[in-house]
């Protein structure tokens, strides 16, 4: 109607088309200034402390600089200079390997532990439910300090418990370069496994009970129905704790640091530490600047293809529905 | 299935998970009973752990160091995590009602620069954060703990999917009735939000919790640390007795612990909300 009326009034031409033209613009005007003055204080914060840091680590990826004195621009040579870093290379790799290894050891046990709670004969889910998940809220100094001591070769909780089962030589977790990325993945399976856990209880209660019913009927055990229909059932779900645990993985960093150092000599160096160690213990922003980059694009190529995944998940899932 | 099954069944299942549930709890019970011993380095038996005598040394000797200012550190924590979530609540649920309910110049645009932000991992700007706090002289304050956390993209989409689902029926009435976009937003979004803003409060509270990296960077000062800054800087300004870290890891873990006791059950759900809409 009221548009209507408007078309009326610009018909009729002359200064009334101008007037009302006036109109619409000052309420467009106004209806911009009160919704900008939503928007304001996040875009305020957003490009002072998210957007400008982006560009102006762009311009120090560029640049030599020591933080205190001058910027000189040196082009590409940052970036020239990482690709022929073998530490540079081996951080890299080590983030990379750490995301194979605790990707899917994570799913798998947290998976497991979902069904575990889940199934219709376990008593006290809550409290199952609670003790897997409590690990998540203790902050990483604190994971870090309970670890340290649990690894130690002679006096830490595993080799005590594990010598009660018979182990004759004490295995030292952190100190073998073979071992030190099997225990930081076991204790990040016990520290994080409970978001993902959680994610998958959650799945498991959208699961249409007539779709187990159907293959009880058609005499399906346990084990099959898990595998025909739970799994599948589940594919947005496994979807999404795959690419949430692969970009955290690879931004490992606090657990390792504060267990480790990085050692034994550099063979748990992950690449935010490289970026840590480049830029605030050398101080070379301009090469700490280009790895957090390579890192940035990384983690946008992780994410564009998971994008891609969910988008196809959920157009089959649509088409599934019809 | 008959009874003698299900009984079995359900032995082997709770069995199964009571085994595990202890291996879980393993690590933080050795650590609770070795902070109650002397010398703690020495023992290597888990009767002897576990068995009188006990002492509250550690403790003590955490409580009355200088140097170990857990009840500071922690209200640090706290004072920072609260703050930032608040602040994200607002800032980013009334930017997220611009973009779910009002129509104006650049929507699109601003909304996919938003989006950009969901992408950039926080790791990547650790320099040039770390340049510009100090450009600001915010370095070693509490601003430079809160400020970079403020605008969330995520918790702007979050809110933003959550307002899209309220009828926008409610939203024109009270616009009849002559209500503003401020009291719209303030009297009938907010009142019907409130499970997303809980979720979002928790999600975003854990995360400032145990956040690491930045506050490690850009926290020197010992009185401003928080927790998960303050218990590696003790350890390392002292490498004391293996008892004392841990009495004090104790001390930090006890707030958090009774506090998701309490809250567990919002927490659970919060994390369900985040991570299937997110």
């Amino acid at each position: 109607m009221i548009h209507h009326f408007y078309s009326f009034q610009q018909w009729a031409g002359g200064s009334s088309m101008n007037q009302s033209l006036r109109k619409r613009l000052i309420k467009k005007w106004a209806l911009n200034v009160e919704a900008y003055s939503f928007l304001f204080l996040f875009f305020a914060f957003y490009l002072l402390f998210t957007l400008y840091p982006v560009v102006q680590g762009f311009i120090v990826s560029l640049s030599k600089w020591n933080i205190t004195g001058a910027k000189t621009y040196v082009g590409f040579s940052n970036y020239n200079a990482l690709i022929q870093d073998s530490i540079f290379w081996s951080s890299f790799w080590n983030s990379g390997k750490f995301v194979l290894m605790a990707v899917p050891t994570i799913m798998l046990t947290s998976f497991a532990f979902a069904l575990l709670i889940d199934s219709k004969f376990t008593k006290a889910k809550a409290f199952f439910r609670s003790t897997f998940f409590m690990p998540v809220i203790l902050s990483v100094s604190i994971i870090a300090i309970i670890w340290s001591y649990a690894f130690d070769p002679y006096t830490g909780s595993i080799n005590t418990v594990l010598k009660l089962f018979g182990l004759s030589e004490p295995i030292f977790w952190i100190t073998d370069t073979k071992l030190v990325w099997v225990s930081i993945t076991m204790l990040t399976i016990w520290w994080t496994m409970g978001t993902s856990m959680i994610l998958y209880l959650a799945g498991l209660q959208d699961i249409p009970a007539d779709h187990y019913e159907a293959a009880e009927i058609d005499g399906a055990n346990g084990w099959q129905r898990v595998w025909h229909i739970t799994i599948p059932a589940l594919s947005r779900v496994h979807t999404l704790i795959m690419f949430l645990l692969i970009t955290a993985s690879f931004k490992v960093f606090g657990q390792v640091f504060l267990i480790t150092k990085g050692g034994p000599s550099g063979a748990s160096r992950t690449l935010i530490q490289y970026i840590y160690e480049i830029g605030f213990m050398r101080f070379d922003m301009g090469r700490a600047s280009a790895a957090s980059y390579i890192l940035f694009v990384v983690v946008l190529l992780i994410t564009l293809i998971q994008f891609q995944i969910m988008r196809r998940i959920q157009r089959e899932e649509g088409d599934q529905s019809r | 299935m008959n009874m003698r099954a299900q009984t079995k069944a359900s032995i082997l299942v709770t069995g199964t998970s009571t085994l595990l549930a202890l291996i879980w709890l393993l690590p933080i019970l050795y650590t609770f009973f070795v902070s109650f011993k002397h010398a703690a380095r020495g023992i290597s038996d888990l009767g002897k752990l576990v068995s009188p005598p006990y002492t509250l040394d550690n403790y003590i000797y955490v409580l009355n160091n200088g140097q170990a200012d857990i009840f500071g550190w922690t209200f640090n924590s706290f004072l920072v995590s609260t703050v930032v979530t608040l602040c994200v609540i607002v800032v980013c649920s009334t930017a997220a009602f611009a973009f779910a309910f009002l129509n104006f110049t650049g929507k699109s645009v601003l909304f996919w620069i938003a989006l950009f932000g969901l992408i950039l991992p926080g790791e990547a700007i650790l320099v040039p954060l770390y340049i510009l706090m100090r450009d600001l002289k915010l370095l070693n304050t509490y601003g430079s703990l809160i400020f970079p956390y403020v605008a969330a993209p995520f918790a702007l989409i979050i809110f933003r999917q959550f307002f899209v689902g309220i009828p926008r029926e409610l939203f024109e009435a009270a616009r009849i009735d002559g209500c503003g976009s401020w009291k719209i937003y303030r009297s009938v979004v907010l009142p019907l939000s409130r499970p997303v803003l809980a979720a979002i409060g928790i999600f975003v509270f854990l995360g400032i919790w145990n956040d690491f990296v930045w506050p490690y960077i850009s926290i020197t000062k010992q009185e401003l640390m928080t927790i998960p800054v303050g218990l590696p800087f003790f350890i390392s300004q002292f490498n004391p007795d293996v008892g004392m870290p841990i009495a004090a890891a104790m001390l930090a873990t006890a707030p958090v612990l009774i506090v998701f006791l309490f809250f567990q059950r919002f927490i659970v759900k919060g994390i369900t909300f985040t991570g299937i809409k997110g």
